[in-house]
């Protein structure tokens, strides 16, 4: 499997990137800044795995935790609120 | 699109770009008309092409299809990564695919519930039962309900889009044709 | 071709598909009969009861709580829930924080727990909305939470499914953890609704 290369708590940012294929990190966090919440552990890439490949070696997925505010400009609820979404450590660069 | 009503015929022409020559190059090459290694074939671009969504499709110009088609052949074949590609074209942005619509406005979330038929019931023991065989992946099958073409995706219902994705996909693995499921259809109908 | 009503009813393209393709597959020998009803069946014996089970079980169990916590796959094998391939992150709701869950790609849902999630889970409405504006579909859902609460809603975007962990309602000191699990709902464990206890 491919290294960890973040940790709990480090700041990491979204690619803005929008490539073809099967890509599960939705459109609306690319580009977008927060923090790392855990390592769930090592899986094959889905990316590869919808085409037919075995998506090996398996990538860090990381669950990585955002505050509302810095994804919608317009977020109407309190500045505590936050989103919580599984990312895949090629999709993620230091911020 | 044969046969449909369309508006008058623009005789327009342009000088064709390096990058559009460069299009046509690549594309012949990893056909493998050149002598060169085969990647994949003419038909699989062409299946691309015809896969785009139709906004996608109507917007975008004739070596604008080429490209985007030839990426995803690509990709399908390996050559490349989405990883790779989008590590390439970092901070482009390109409209979001059908599916992925998270922030999208849309209405009220409807209480709705339905007592599941025994055909949709059938339809997620198929699929679990040939991922546990490991004859196809869940991925596969997202990416097949990814593809619909929006009109498609919309209109189609959860499990109607589940059972196209399984016949797509295992179309795709060559677990059956295409000749055998409609041979198959038209018997049971 | 009649439905399971016994009412005849002309195959729909897609009913008509999944009969083609099973018989397909059957008839080259890659599936039984047998093994898609046996499976069938074994779908159908996942309900939100094993849900509530596990959080009853968490409630009345401090130590139990904390190992749901920190794995909740192991969790649930420990009650003797049978989750094949599920990675299961419990998170929990406090008088601080409300968790909520959503798939905006697709439908993700801890099926292996829980069964098949809701018709309006998998809706666009819901799945478009509920990461943007949470609380303004909570409220419209019913569930009316106050700003000094925090809501994390999760986005179950790749191999995790997500179960949350409902906070115990006031006046329940002393019940069973069979009547505690008839508290929690299916909607409770999704983050649309919280349990209601006899006071409320």
């Amino acid at each position: 499997m491919n290294e960890a290369k973040f940790r709990p708590g480090e700041r990491v940012r979204v690619l803005k990137a929008y490539p073809p294929g099967h890509i599960r990190t939705p459109h609306y966090i690319r580009g977008c800044v927060g923090e790392v919440e855990r390592i769930c552990g090592a899986f094959p890439n889905p990316e590869e795995l919808a085409q037919m490949r075995s998506g090996l070696p398996a990538q860090p997925l990381y669950r990585v935790r955002f505050l509302q505010k810095n994804v919608w400009p317009d977020y109407a609820g309190p500045a505590t609120d936050v989103l919580e979404i599984e990312i895949y450590q090629h999709w993620l660069e230091p911020a | 699109m044969g046969g449909e009503p369309g508006s008058t015929v623009v005789p327009d022409e342009h000088d064709y770009a390096e990058w559009e020559r460069r299009i046509d190059a690549m594309a012949v090459l990893l056909w493998g008309l050149k002598g060169t290694k085969k990647y994949f074939s003419v038909d699989e671009h062409r299946k691309a092409i015809e896969s785009l969504p139709p906004e996608v499709y109507d917007s975008i110009a004739y070596y604008e299809k080429w490209i985007l088609a030839l990426a995803q052949c690509m990709v399908g074949r390996g050559v490349v990564s989405s990883a790779e590609l989008a590590q390439k074209m970092k901070d482009v942005m390109f409209k979001r695919q059908h599916h992925d619509m998270g922030g999208l406005p849309a209405g009220k979330v409807e209480p709705s519930e339905h007592d599941y038929a025994e055909w949709e019931r059938r339809v997620d023991a198929l699929s679990v039962l040939l991922g546990s065989k490991k004859i196809l992946t869940v991925d596969e099958r997202r990416r097949a309900i990814e593809s619909l073409p929006p009109e498609a995706y919309d209109q189609m219902s959860y499990y109607e889009r589940w059972t196209s994705a399984l016949a797509q996909t295992l179309i795709q693995r060559g677990v059956i044709t295409t000749e055998e499921l409609a041979r198959k259809m038209h018997e049971r109908s | 071709m009649s439905d399971e009503q016994g009412k005849y009813r002309p195959l729909s393209y897609f009913q008509l598909m999944e009969i083609s393709l099973r018989e397909l597959l059957v008839e080259k020998g890659i599936l039984t009969n047998e093994q898609v009803d046996a499976e069938v069946e074994n779908m159908r014996s996942r309900t939100p009861e094993r849900g509530a089970k596990v959080v009853a079980h968490a409630w009345v169990d401090p130590a139990y709580r904390k190992r749901l916590l920190e794995n909740g796959t192991k969790a649930c094998e420990e009650l003797g829930l049978d989750v094949p391939a599920l990675k299961l992150v419990a998170v929990e709701n406090t008088p601080q924080t409300h968790n909520a869950i959503v798939c905006t790609l697709c439908s993700c849902y801890p099926r292996m727990l829980l069964g098949i999630p809701p018709d309006w889970y998998k809706s666009r409405n819901y799945r478009s909305r509920m990461v943007r504006e949470p609380r303004k579909v909570l409220d419209e859902m019913g569930l009316k939470l106050s700003p000094g609460v925090q809501i994390r809603v999760h986005d179950s975007t790749a191999d995790m499914r997500y179960l949350v962990l409902p906070m115990r309602p006031a006046g329940t000191e002393g019940w069973s953890e069979e009547r505690l699990a008839s508290l929690v709902s299916r909607d409770c464990m999704i983050g649309v609704a919280v349990p209601k206890g006899p006071a409320d």
